[in-house]
């Protein structure tokens, strides 16, 4: 009987305790919020979502392997691309040099480029960049396309894009550049000059439904920074993903606790004879 | 590490279920035979809770091993891991919505063992009884963590196949509802799980044993 009561008064000690000794994981922090909570429409002075910034250093393509340089940009998180899908753009003096991770097994991946915020999905005469083989069209892109509205994109005439496709266990990845401005009118190619913003709108095969989110890039003079501790993109999905640990370890525990809590409880009382 | 999480989650998975299917028929045998519908003796019933309690020591052994080598393999180490190994793994981890999901579901499946096992300690350790001697509503709730226990180990190991191969074929069943790719559908599994207990219980309440003396065996 008396070992029954010390089990008893020891569970209701550790709920006690588990109650007590909970913080919020980032309570006393600044809340960081998702990318995605920031969206379009946009008022009269866009927010910029991503900036692409400058590095006098152009990346190689065609060695067939990523660049270290990808270490120090910043990635930005994109759905469309997978469960490793990521974005990460910079700027030299020529070239808007790009990686795209996704999902090996995704046929393509793709964004639209547009210059308003009222971009729409396959807008006709705006640019874009495929990379990859359509598995319902047998049509191969290499770069560079225009939108002319709900047809299958063309390729420009003139490909203004390098690029190798690289894989890593299950993610695939797209090293690319273009020229900053390229003044191919008849690619409708969008001219990345110093201090203009653009918006970009993300779709691969495994998802280009018509809604979708698009952010806001700025093509920056600052220049990368030497070394980056932690994207600003993934720390506040890992601040996230951590929250929901936690709290569901939490509640899980203190849920459990309580019922074997009140099972022994209530054996102890004989009510459950 | 890569090499190794693989086949060490088919341990644990495999235990489990096994764990939880000789659990729940132990169950039922028991329930049916003390209103006299079945008659199943004690010692059959003590041997299926002798193999489920088995399984379930090779499960909880089987679960931190698959832990501990899927948070190495995320953090790239070695064998000879250190805890600044598991420390990358975890971060690594949290930075992926599936990988983060399978972390937090596989803790989850833990402390619902841990529940049964709690349970069973109370019962056989300090009171000297068996579980299937207790009030039904006690059974139903140990043979219910462990199937929910197991419920969230398939999906995690579920949510493993998608973040490797892209796909599960838990896709194709009516559980894909738990699987973060199907969050829309979790009220319909959460509804028919939810619904089993209460009938269960439904039935126990509403269904008393027969007396002790007319209990065939």
């Amino acid at each position: 009987m008396q070992i029954k009561n010390q089990l008893i008064r020891g569970t209701l000690v550790i709920i006690l305790i588990a109650f007590l000794g909970y913080q919020h994981p980032i309570s006393n922090e600044q809340s960081i919020a998702l990318p995605s909570s920031v969206l379009l429409p946009i008022q009269n002075q866009p927010t910029i979502d991503y900036e692409v910034l400058y590095e006098n250093n152009t990346i190689t393509i065609g060695d067939m392997k990523q660049d270290s340089i990808w270490e120090r940009v910043t990635s930005w998180v994109v759905s469309e691309f997978g469960i490793f899908g990521m974005m990460q753009l910079y700027r030299d003096q020529r070239y808007i040099n790009g990686l795209f991770t996704f999902t090996e097994d995704i046929e393509w991946v793709g964004v639209q480029i547009g210059e308003s915020s009222d971009l729409e999905c396959m807008e006709n005469g705006s640019d874009g960049w495929i990379f990859g083989e359509s598995p319902r069209y047998p049509i191969a892109y290499n770069g560079d396309i225009w939108f002319e509205g709900q047809e299958i994109p063309h390729s420009d005439l003139v490909n203004d894009i390098s690029y190798e496709r690289l894989a890593s266990g299950d993610q695939g990845m797209i090293e690319f550049r273009r020229l900053l401005v390229t003044n191919d009118s008849s690619g409708r190619d969008v001219q990345f000059e110093s201090g203009s913003t653009h918006l970009l709108l993300f779709a691969s095969a495994a998802s280009h439904a018509a809604e979708r989110e698009s952010i806001v890039i700025l093509i920056s003079n600052d220049t990368l920074p030497d070394q980056l501790t932690s994207s600003p993109a993934l720390t506040s999905f890992h601040e996230e993903n951590v929250e929901d640990t936690v709290t569901t370890i939490f509640f899980v525990s203190i849920f459990l606790g309580s019922l074997l809590g009140t099972i022994i409880l209530f054996d102890k009382r004989h009510l459950l004879e | 590490m890569t090499a190794l999480h693989a086949p060490a989650v088919l341990f644990h998975t495999g235990a489990w279920v096994v764990a939880t299917i000789i659990t729940i028929l132990a169950f039922w045998l028991n329930f049916l035979t003390k209103r006299n519908i079945t008659s199943v003796s004690d010692e059959f019933i003590d041997k299926l809770d002798f193999s489920a309690h088995i399984c379930a020591i090779v499960g909880t052994i089987g679960v931190i091993l698959a832990g501990l080598t899927g948070l190495l393999d995320i953090a790239g180490a070695p064998l000879l891991f250190s805890l600044d190994d598991l420390s990358r793994g975890w971060d690594n981890s949290m930075k992926n919505d599936l990988l983060a999901y399978k972390v937090t579901w596989s803790i989850v499946a833990l402390q619902c063992y841990a529940f049964a096992g709690g349970l069973r300690i109370y019962y056989s350790e300090f009171k000297s009884e068996r579980i299937f001697d207790q009030h039904a509503t006690i059974q139903a709730i140990y043979t219910e963590a462990m199937a929910l226990g197991s419920v969230f180990l398939v999906m995690v190991v579920a949510a493993g196949g998608i973040y490797a191969h892209g796909e599960s074929i838990i896709e194709n069943t009516f559980l894909r509802g738990f699987l973060p790719t199907y969050a829309e559908q979790s009220v319909e599994v959460i509804a028919l799980l939810g619904g089993l207990l209460a009938l269960t219980l439904f039935l126990i309440s509403f269904w008393p044993e027969a007396p002790r003396e007319a209990v065939r065996k």
